[in-house]
């Protein structure tokens, strides 16, 4: 049961990240400019970043559930999603980089 | 595989027992009280058809109004109603539930069951969306039909410049539609997770069952919003609040943000299933196991999760921050690598498989071409530029019907041409379909592509006419002319299907030699799906059954029973007796109808409909005698080998059970409304300089502290009510449903007291209109489950307790905690935060 909890765990982390970064720095976007606080958006990175490398270090461990086709799946699964969505969350800084948030 | 032994004498009578049990009533009382997934799922499927038939006919007129300029065939207002119920009908009335119809009718096939989890909500899902249709219609035919578009842009929808009923008959049709799309989502969620044939692990489901599911989960966090939109319509224009009313603190722009945050996601709801026909046609037509199943499994969550980060790319031209909207920018060119990766597992499998060409297959390639031109112009329309540039013009019709045609109905025609053997157990006219598809695509590209001109030439969306010094004439010509051939195409393809229904060759049951577990039984299916449940030894579960692959006996043959699985590998865990047929959905489609259609000419129709729809209710959840009746076992075959499941107990009343996984997917969506709501507060706070205004008196803590204290001490009633039911303690239950009452209770009528004292009107202004729809919502929660709770005490004292029952006070006792839970935010932002945060208190 432990190893379903952490191949699950790898399924979501990737997308739940991506819609915690994305939809946090949506909705404070306002908040930044009047506060000059860019760097907000830099900690989201950095977390969604971490909360990927999470899904996908349990999805790796827990590759050895006690149904291997079953459990390689999910573990294939899980990988390939935190990576897609780490991609994805790196793609979304780089608005960042060109543009001011009062723009 | 499994039936190979269906023509066995041994099991006639086994058969003829099925039969009997899962027997459709004749006559008009039959049908209305049918509940089988397959007749319900048809009835979707045809009914969506009609309204697409529909919808067809209003595009037609205004093709020919727009086909010459200076043309005033049709009139401005009607000109307006038109357009708004043409994509009304196409998107909440055809596209969706064509697509939950077809999921409908073949999921529970494809993994293996006898019927959906919950037969009766399902057929009142069905009843609703019929009403919802009729109604939208019939305020049409008499000269109400909503004239704002199909999403209904407030101010112009709002009272100020849509008197009437118009705009009210278009949001309350969106409650019927959405309540429905949001009970298939439940029933389809629940049906794949826990009911699904043993051995059908996570990595054996079939693609188009995942598409299914992704569906469900996206229908059941995307439809709260615009049911909740449409919600706030309507209080907006008959109870006067201000949702949307700048100058009393409401926002035009919040119902664009609900809106598309629901729309959106819509248009993912409507061409995934279409993926997952393209995944079936594809596999069976290569004769190959699809290239990449988890990539494609990936995709969909991707593309599933995505689907709700794009939504503001509908409003660029609305004066977002340049920087939010890049955000937007960048969601909206990512979404498409995991459709481009589906593509590219569907290239590869087509290239190292042997294809054959028939119809489905020409409407899969159909799809490539039409599709990729929708995606690439929506990666264009994704840009802010030129977004800018060509909003509001026909750039953006062309683009969403190639996204939608050539996404969804290219997939869902050649859906049709590959199930139709299954349906009817008849071969369609191969000349014929053949014919009809490139009628399609030839008739689709010459009317649609020229509106990528016109577009880019200025021409804008919704103009009843336009002048001939223009030079848009010529262009809207050819595609008035082109919606003739699509007209021909689907004129064909009825033919062809009302001509091959009863007199085509006969199909077999697989025809195509596919894959999934619907072609391993007879076509049309029997009315009870399989003869023995079958087993699965991997994804391609026809392709890769053993000769002797095991089937599930010890199934009751005199029961409507069905055996659930366990979430992740699908082994047997108990089985699960469904109800039969009723006419208690009916009646509920009924008087829910009374009340919401009421509602919106005066508001206390919605309390007449609320009574009668409790007693209706009460009818529905009434235990019926004979219920839990035993017979004897049929006898098992002993010619093959079989999985025997006559151990596993009958019910349980766990977290195992399909009810309490209904129950999660109900309080799933309701939580996502109760999210909706503080989402609402909080959007209405950040525009608001001046929150709560400055009318608005101190929040006395005293009364909602204390109502606050009694909601909190349910939870011992609740806890032990759950307990006791656990441990099939039933004094103890009573005595606990009896405590949850009277909390109930006293938390009702110390929170009206609450209400009339707070020193402002719902209409006073928008923060009025939110704290009073925010309250009433919960309250409405309260009295749902008092309900609840009084019926079962009621049943308690009076009958004997089963495990059901059990398993009814259980969900009860989690319904009580989810309503505990979802009070607490209110009463911090209603009565705490404005003492945190208003100066001057």
């Amino acid at each position: 049961m432990a190893d379903e909890k952490r191949l699950l765990s790898g399924i979501f982390a990737g997308p739940i990240a991506f819609a915690l970064v994305f939809e946090l720095k949506y909705a404070l976007v306002d908040y930044v400019c009047r506060n000059r606080a860019q760097w907000l958006f830099w900690i989201f990175f950095a977390l969604g970043l971490l909360i990927c490398a999470y899904g996908v270090f349990e999805a790796w461990v827990g590759a050895h559930g006690v149904r291997p086709d079953r459990a390689r799946f999910m573990s294939l699964g899980g990988l390939a999603l935190s990576i897609a969505f780490a991609v994805f969350i790196v793609a979304l800084m780089v608005p960042d980089l060109f543009l001011r948030p009062c723009q | 595989m499994t039936e190979l032994s269906i023509e066995q004498p041994d099991f006639r009578r086994e058969r003829a027992m099925l039969e009997t049990t899962w027997a459709k009533r004749p006559g008009l009382l039959g049908w209305l009280s049918e509940t089988g997934h397959k007749p319900i799922g048809m009835r979707y499927i045809v009914t969506a058809f009609v309204f697409f038939g529909l919808g067809g006919l209003e595009a037609a007129l205004m093709r020919l109004q727009l086909s010459r300029p200076d043309n005033h065939f049709l009139n401005p207002d009607l000109y307006n109603q038109i357009f708004t119920i043409h994509g009304t009908t196409m998107m909440f009335l055809f596209a969706v539930p064509m697509m939950l119809g077809m999921g409908i009718y073949l999921v529970p096939l494809m993994v293996g069951t006898r019927n959906v989890p919950f037969p009766k909500l399902n057929a009142y899902g069905y009843f609703v969306y019929v009403v919802g249709g009729i109604f939208l219609y019939a305020m049409f035919f008499l000269g109400a039909g909503p004239d704002a578009g199909w999403f209904s842009y407030v101010p112009l929808s709002g009272p100020a410049f849509d008197p009437g009923k118009r705009a009210d008959t278009w949001a309350q049709m969106i409650t019927f539609t959405e309540f429905s799309a949001l009970i298939v989502a439940v029933e389809i969620v629940v049906c794949v997770f826990k009911q699904r044939a043993p051995g059908m692990s996570l990595n054996r489901i079939p693609l188009f069952v995942w598409s299914m599911v992704m569906v469900s989960f996206m229908i059941m966090f995307a439809m709260p919003a615009v049911m909740l939109d449409s919600t706030y319509l309507i209080f907006d224009r008959t109870f006067s609040m201000h949702f949307f009313n700048r100058p009393e603190g409401g926002d035009p722009i919040f119902w664009q943000h609900m809106f598309w945050f629901f729309g959106h996601p819509e248009v993912y709801i409507i061409f995934i299933p279409g993926l997952g026909f393209m995944s079936s046609i594809i596999a069976a037509f290569a004769q190959r196991k699809i290239f990449g199943y988890t990539a494609i499994v990936c995709t969909l969550v991707t593309t599933a999760f995505m689907g709700f980060s794009v939504w503001v790319h509908h409003m660029f031209a609305t004066g977002i921050p340049q920087l939010g909207s890049s955000f937007f920018t960048a969601a909206s060119l990512m979404i498409t690598v995991p459709t481009g990766v589906q593509v590219f597992c569907w290239i590869a499998t087509i290239w190292t498989g042997r294809l054959r060409i028939a119809t489905p297959m020409l409407y899969a390639f159909g799809f490539f071409i039409t599709f990729i031109v929708g995606g690439l112009t929506g990666v264009q329309l994704g840009s802010v530029p030129i977004d800018w540039q060509v909003h509001d013009t026909f750039f953006v019709v062309a683009h969403l019907h190639y996204v939608l045609i050539g996404g969804a109905v290219f997939p869902l025609f050649g859906a049709f041409h590959f199930w139709f053997p299954k349906w009817t157990g008849r071969m369609y006219g191969e000349g014929l379909g053949q014919l009809s598809f490139w009628l399609l695509l030839v008739g689709f590209n010459v009317t649609f592509f020229p509106m990528h001109i016109l577009g880019l030439h200025g021409m804008p969306r919704r103009v009843y006419t336009y002048g001939a010094e223009t030079g848009w004439g010529r262009l809207n010509a050819l595609a008035s002319m082109g919606a003739v051939l699509i007209a021909l195409s689907i004129l064909t393809m009825l033919i062809n299907f009302v001509m091959h229904r009863r007199r085509g060759a006969a199909a077999g049951p697989n025809p195509w030699n596919a894959d999934t577990l619907e072609w391993s039984v007879p076509s049309p299916p029997p009315v009870y799906n399989f003869l023995h449940l079958p087993t699965v030894a991997g994804p391609n579960a026809v392709w890769d059954a053993a000769p002797d692959q095991p089937y599930v006996t010890g199934m009751r043959f005199d029961k409507r029973e069905v055996l659930v699985t366990k979430t992740l590998d699908a082994e047997p865990d108990h089985k699960h007796e469904l109800p039969g047929h009723s006419l208690a959905p009916f009646l509920l489609a009924v008087t829910s109808t009374v009340g919401l259609i009421g509602s919106i000419f005066y508001g206390w129709w919605f309390t007449v409909g609320m009574i009668v729809s409790a007693a209706v209710l009460v009818y529905w959840f009434w235990p019926k005698r004979g219920e839990g009746a035993r017979r004897a076992p049929p006898r098992r075959a002993m010619t093959q080998r079989v999985l025997d499941v006559s151990a596993l107990e009958e019910e349980t009343a766990d977290s195992r059970s399909l009810l309490w996984w209904g129950n999660l997917g109900m309080m799933a969506i309701e939580g996502a409304i109760f999210a909706m709501l503080i989402a609402t507060y909080l959007y209405l706070r950040m525009v608001n300089l001046d929150w709560p205004p400055a009318t608005v008196p101190k929040p006395d803590l005293v009364w909602p502290s204390i109502n606050l204290g009694i909601l909190l001490l349910t939870f011992i009633p609740a806890l032990i009510l759950d307990r006791a039911a656990l441990h099939d303690n039933v004094p103890l239950c009573r005595l606990a449903l009896a405590a949850l009452i009277v909390a109930g209770a006293a938390f009702l009528i110390i929170q009206s007291f609450v209400l009339s004292n707070l020193g402002y009107k719902w209409s006073d202004h928008a923060y009025g209109s939110i704290v009073w729809t925010s309250i009433g919502y919960h309250m409405l929660h309260v009295v749902a489950a008092a309900g609840e709770t009084a019926l079962l005490f009621i049943y308690a004292l009076v009958r004997p307790i089963v495990k059901k029952q059990l398993l009814d006070f259980r969900c009860t006792a989690v319904y009580w905690y989810f309503v505990i839970a979802m009070w607490l935010p209110f009463y911090f932002i209603v009565f705490i935060e404005p003492w945190l945060t208003r100066k001057g208190y």
